[in-house]
């Protein structure tokens, strides 16, 4: 297997498009496991370590911008993510364990898009857009195109995603990242990412995914908006949850039956909902 | 066949240059051409921690992690504790408040643990608890583990 | 008692816990031999089929490649510890996915795995029978066609599948049933675990020039596996040595560890062969804990007095016979739990599927049947409004009781257990906590258990040395128990020196001594015994040979502190250990050295009394262990969740030799517990493992368990054992099972019948109420 370090985004571009089944290394947490299973094989590495600027959170005109290369450690614990924008710092506090944490990046989880894994549905929920270098250049793909099936996305051959961009979220808004687990550690059985903004008690914006419950995150707008526009009330959030399930294609496996990911949606909803409301109204009266 | 690269890197201080294959994880560099069999493979998959070390003072998993993606960094091992076979107040508190039973998973609980107390040298049960969430242990049941921890910041073994 | 015995009950640190802090500790996969192979197993892709041809060839040719074998290369001989039905590589029929067909020894690890993978092997799928009532059929499939030729050591009947049937009786059901006010049936099931110890299996086998195989291994039994690879490979034990290597963890899942397959590549190639275990391998193809189907039915009276119990229990054994019949005979003999019911009637029935062998894994042969029992019992309180720890202790077996009516129970804690527990402060407060939060409840639950210890053959031996230190042989293996250092107390004990004047020898069958195992409990109180009784014949021989030094007789002498001895009464003058030691080899006696074997007096069952099928009137073990567990655990209302919030862990150690592994053996225990009561399950898909790795098989860790885990360790001593101690590694286990089940029931009004207790199936009974 051939290795390659390249310093900037272009050289691996380059790389990439020259070694046919070339893939991309970031942190290797989900890699060199597949690698160590004898899942995969591949004839060149390209390692994006030594490229500058691929990892790092900054902010600017348009939101924040969160570099491939940053760790679930480093997004975890930046006070830049918050209000609407906690919601991915608490999904990637979520993650595995945090030995795993200090080496997996949030590009390399996204790329494998994993249904089960925590980013999915907070990229969603986040409204963020995923920036993909290629050989023609920079492109950004929403969220929700950018997650296509079971360990698919929009990332073609000879492409490597760069970013993920967060746009501002609407003042006041809170994220919540609400992961049922059989384990501390483990994947998601159904998860619920959310950012919800209140004025006064009226929900003023609303945005949700469910995690771990189809090939990819899955977002209702009808939930939003039966939603959004008034106060929370249980039977309505209940309402919403239907829809939710509706929408799901969850399967069997060991960490869940596809009914029980079918009844936890709604469960798992009005909880971070829950957690939502309680935590702006601490903000509020704080 | 894989290709070898050259690489650098420091392992408990010494500085240290080898070849090793594009596809060798620093757990097998640390094992088999380091003869530091210290770090142990539990399970490979970068689930139960028994392949800890402390890659530029964090803690990663030595099964997850490439040699190649580890060149120019400083390893710590378990073995990189002790000094002239004097142990470091958290290897002391694990022996004196009776922490390891088999003992497979203590090199990377106890470099978990320091990895801790290196950023939080004043934690909390719940902190250390959390600190120490991503090792697995089968024997103890992790108490006597987390009295170690506390014991060492509270300056009980120096 | 002139043994000086301040060293019992102390927290010493473990004589080997530096090494484990500093990574210097050597377990298998951290030996090295020159010139060393790596070796990779073949595994059956079926459950069930016939091997029609088998083509090694182009895996031969592979470079690198060393040895390629398979049952062709090797006698036709099985091994197995209670009935030889098993092959080291399948020999024409495959019994269970994964099961080992081919082994290649190469350079490198990576090349055997890439030889396997050219290895050619036809195979014709055969019907498999995947759960042991559909095995019972008469109309089954047989795992083994040929049982009947096996050499079969144990007593107990066998038909078709069914391996064994074990049954122990007393009283009269009929008359029990008619006496019962209140009589609650249920099924319950338990299924496949695996132990789960950090460190996966393995072994490293060389030849040298005389044709002696040594073998270093992770294993519990130096012997079994000394006779695993004698008996596979067709030599004699004379010319094979097992060693054991610091082992990390074993749970009952290591008699044995893949030796001969290591060793039969070492003699192809005649050179080091190690052959490591990746997780996955282990748990596809190593050992289970018993699946268990209980059928459980137990009648009271309107005050709470038990009267009778019928519990029939199937086993799922897996595909071959291990340490099978073990299991169900302390199944039979205490699936009532520690309480004294007349009527009583026990069954178990182990049964051949094409699944993964089961065995004597931690909780040997009661974890089961404790889960239906105590949680029967909490039925049955619950029905008629008597509070569980109350109608525990009004049922429960008193000292002097005779179990099953035929063996003597000198000391029985269950009171004394549950009462520590009723009496400790948190738990008298345990109502006076913060209110619960919204949409969760709390709930206690409370059990009691007993387990039984000591089986087969001990033995120790202790030689003083010129410098008053002594060298103590026993080949138990410490698993992680801390039984090595408890062992060396008692020999430091006995003699009234310090612990760092004991060298404890590696286990090795060319040792000199002879253990069955780190099994049953049986460390500290049988290896424990015999450690004792080579010290005091090293004591006797010292006085003899003081005597002679000293011109008066041995009784008028003592042993003093720090290996002295000394005329009773008179300071002066004083022997120390190694002068009389040193004397006794070139101008005395001899060399002192003291031994000591023999058999667990296994406990006989009167017929008149007890009635049994398969126990040949015996009851194995020496001596019943007492617990009492209670649980507090919170339940998330939206998602069933159960979070194990407190524990208490009341257990009667008879007398404690170290502190700190007692303490450490009920933590872990308990933990090990939660994993079985909430989390673990292995998980078949048509006879093909479909969670084998820590990824999708999920045991506690540090954030699954509560930190407050009280412990109350009692001190009712045993009459007949080192200081009275008794052991506990399978006792403490036990309990969290059960006594969760009952606080989900106390916290939700709903009972599991089934493990484990999911969060999945707790809500589908919180939805269906």
């Amino acid at each position: 297997m051939k290795f390659f370090e390249p310093d900037t985004i272009d050289e691996a571009v380059s790389l990439l498009n020259e070694h046919e089944e070339a893939r991309c290394i970031s942190g290797g947490a989900t890699l060199v496991a597949m690698m160590n299973a004898d899942l995969v094989d591949m004839p060149a590495l390209v390692s994006l370590r030594r490229i500058t600027g691929l990892a790092g959170i900054a902010a600017d005109k348009d939101g924040l911008r969160i570099g491939g290369m940053t760790t679930h450690n480093t997004i975890a614990n930046d006070p830049q993510l918050a209000g609407g924008w906690s919601v991915l710092r608490r999904a990637a506090g979520q993650i595995a364990h945090p030995g795993v944490r200090t080496m997996g990046t949030i590009g390399g989880s996204i790329s494998h898009a994993d249904p089960a894994a925590d980013y999915l549905g907070a990229l969603v929920a986040a409204d963020a857009r995923v920036e993909i270098a290629g050989a023609d250049g920079v492109r950004q793909v929403p969220a929700t195109d950018f997650f296509v099936d079971y360990y698919t996305t929009d990332v073609e051959d000879g492409e490597l995603v760069t970013a993920v961009l967060l746009p501002a979220a609407p003042a006041g808004a809170v994220g919540i990242h609400r992961k049922f687990a059989r384990a501390d550690g483990d994947f998601a059985t159904a998860s619920i990412s959310l950012v919800l903004a209140l004025s006064g008690d009226v929900c003023t914006h609303l945005r949700i995914a469910v995690g771990g419950c189809g090939a990819t995150p899955i977002n209702v707008p009808e939930a939003e908006q039966l939603l959004v526009g008034q106060p929370l009330d249980k039977q309505r959030i209940a309402e919403a949850g239907k829809l939710l399930s509706a929408a799901c294609d969850p399967i069997d496996d060991v960490r869940g039956s596809a009914e029980y990911r079918l009844l936890l949606v709604p469960r798992l909803l009005q909880q971070a909902l829950d957690m939502a409301t309680d935590e702006i109204n601490a903000g509020a009266a704080a | 066949m894989s290709t070898k690269i050259q690489i650098q890197l420091q392992v408990n201080g010494e500085a240290r240059e080898l070849l090793v294959r594009t596809d060798e994880t620093l757990l097998e560099t640390l094992r088999d051409q380091f003869q530091l069999t210290g770090t142990k493979r539990g399970c490979n998959q970068g689930v139960c921690g028994a392949c800890t070390v402390l890659r530029d003072g964090e803690p990663v998993r030595a099964c997850l992690s490439l040699a190649v993606n580890s060149t120019d960094t400083e390893l710590t091992t378990i073995e990189g504790l002790a000094t002239n076979g004097e142990l470091q107040p958290i290897q002391q508190a694990f022996v004196a408040e009776g922490a390891p039973q088999c003992g497979f998973c203590m090199s990377g609980m106890v470099l978990a643990a320091k990895a801790l107390l290196d950023t939080n040298p004043n934690p909390t049960i719940d902190e250390v608890r959390e600190g120490l969430s991503g090792n697995l242990c089968r024997c103890t049941g992790y108490v006597k583990v987390v009295d170690a921890v506390m014991a060492t910041a509270a300056g009980k073994y120096g | 008692m002139n043994a000086m015995d301040d060293i019992i009950g102390s927290a010493l640190p473990r004589i080997d816990s530096n090494e484990k802090v500093t990574g210097s500790a050597v377990y298998v996969d951290d030996l090295y031999r020159p010139h060393m192979l790596h070796a990779a197993r073949l595994g059956s892709p079926y459950a069930h089929a016939r091997i029609l041809s088998c083509d090694v060839t182009t895996a031969r040719a592979l470079p690198g490649v060393k040895s390629v074998i398979t049952a062709a290369d090797l006698p036709d001989r099985n091994i197995g510890v209670a009935v030889d039905d098993e092959p080291i590589l399948a020999r024409g029929i495959v019994r269970y996915v994964g099961e080992p067909v081919a082994a290649v020894a190469a350079d490198t690890l990576a090349i055997a795995q890439a030889a396997l993978r050219l290895i050619e092997i036809e195979y014709q799928e055969l019907p498999a029978v995947l759960d042991p009532v559909a095995a019972l059929a008469s109309d089954s499939p047989l795992v083994h066609e040929n049982f009947a030729d096996y050499d079969k050591r144990f007593s107990a009947p066998s038909d078709g599948n069914m391996l064994s049937l074990m049954e122990v009786a007393t009283g009269d059901l009929e008359t029990g049933w008619r006496e019962s006010d209140i009589i609650i049936e249920g099924e319950f099931t338990t299924p496949a675990i695996h132990p789960q110890y950090i460190e996966p299996c393995g072994a490293l086998a060389e030849v040298d020039g005389n044709g002696k195989v040594t073998v270093w291994s992770s294993t519990q039994s130096v012997f079994i596996s000394q006779a695993d690879v004698s008996r596979s490979l067709d030599l004699p034990l004379s010319k094979v040595r097992c060693i054991a290597t610091r082992i990390g963890g074993g749970f009952g899942g290591k008699q044995g560890a893949n030796e001969a397959v290591a060793a039969a590549l070492a003699i192809a190639t005649n050179r080091p062969v190690k052959l490591i275990m990746s997780r996955e391998e282990d748990m596809i193809s190593m050992r289970s804990r018993h699946a268990a189907i209980i059928r459980m039915k137990t009648g009271a009276k309107r005050d709470g007095t038990l009267v009778c119990r019928e519990t029939e229990v199937i086993f799922d054994a897996g595909a071959y016979c291990d340490l099978s019949p073990f299991v169900p005979m302390y199944t039979v003999m205490m699936a009532q739990g520690p309480y004294r019911i007349p009527h009583l009637s026990n069954t178990a029935r182990t049964v051949y599927t094409n699944r993964l062998r089961a065995t004597s894994i931690r909780g040997f042969g009661t974890i089961q049947a404790t889960f239906a029992g105590e949680s029967q019992l909490d039925e049955i309180a619950h029905k008629l409004g008597i509070d569980p720890i109350d109608i525990r202790i009004k049922n429960a077996i008193r000292d002097g009781d005779k179990w099953f009516g035929s063996i003597p129970v000198p000391v029985a804690s269950t009171v004394p257990c549950l009462e520590a527990i009723r009496n400790h402060p948190r738990w008298q407060s345990r109502h006076q906590q913060d209110a619960v939060k919204p949409g969760k409840r709390r709930g206690f639950g409370v059990c009691a258990t007993v387990q039984r210890g000591s089986v087969f053959s001990a033995s120790a031996q202790v030689r003083m040395s010129e410098d008053g230190s002594v060298t103590l042989t026993t080949a138990y293996v410490d698993i992680g128990s801390g039984s090595d250092t408890a062992l060396a107390q008692i020999c430091a004990a006995e003699l009234g020196i310090s612990i760092d004047q004991v060298n404890l020898v590696t286990p090795d069958s060319d040792g000199g001594v002879y253990d069955f195992g780190t099994a049953a409990d049986r460390g500290t109180s049988q290896v424990g015994h015999e450690v004792q009784k080579a010290a005091l014949k090293v004591r006797e021989q010292l006085l003899e040979y003081a005597g002679e030094m000293l011109e008066c007789a041995p009784q008028d002498l003592e042993l003093r502190p720090r290996g002295k001895v000394g005329i009773k009464g008179v300071p002066q003058p004083e022997l120390g250990f190694g002068d009389i030691a040193a004397r006794g080899l070139y101008a005395g006696g001899g060399p002192i050295i003291g031994t000591h074997s023999s058999r667990v007096k296994d406990s006989p069952l009167d017929p008149e009394v007890t009635r049994s099928v398969g126990m040949d009137n015996v009851a194995m073990g020496a001596h019943f262990e007492f617990a009492a567990h209670a649980i507090e655990i919170e339940i998330d209302e939206a998602t069933g969740q159960v979070t194990p919030v407190e524990g208490w862990c009341a257990i009667d150690v008879g007398r404690v030799i170290n502190a700190l592994g007692a303490d450490g053996q009920i933590v872990g225990g308990f933990v090990q517990g939660v994993g079985t009561a909430l989390l673990e399950e292995l998980v078949w898909d048509d006879g093909r493992l479909a969670n084998p790795s820590l990824m999708d098989y999920k045991i506690p860790g540090i954030l699954d368990v509560p930190y407050d885990i009280h412990r109350m360790v009692l001190e009712n001593p045993e009459p007949d054992t080192p200081w009275g101690a008794r052991g506990m590694g399978d006792l403490c286990i036990n309990g969290p099972v059960p006594a969760i089940a009952n606080a989900i029931t106390d916290a939700a009004n709903v009972r599991l019948h089934d493990l484990p207790m999911t969060a999945e199936r707790v809500l589908r009974l919180l939805i269906e109420k």
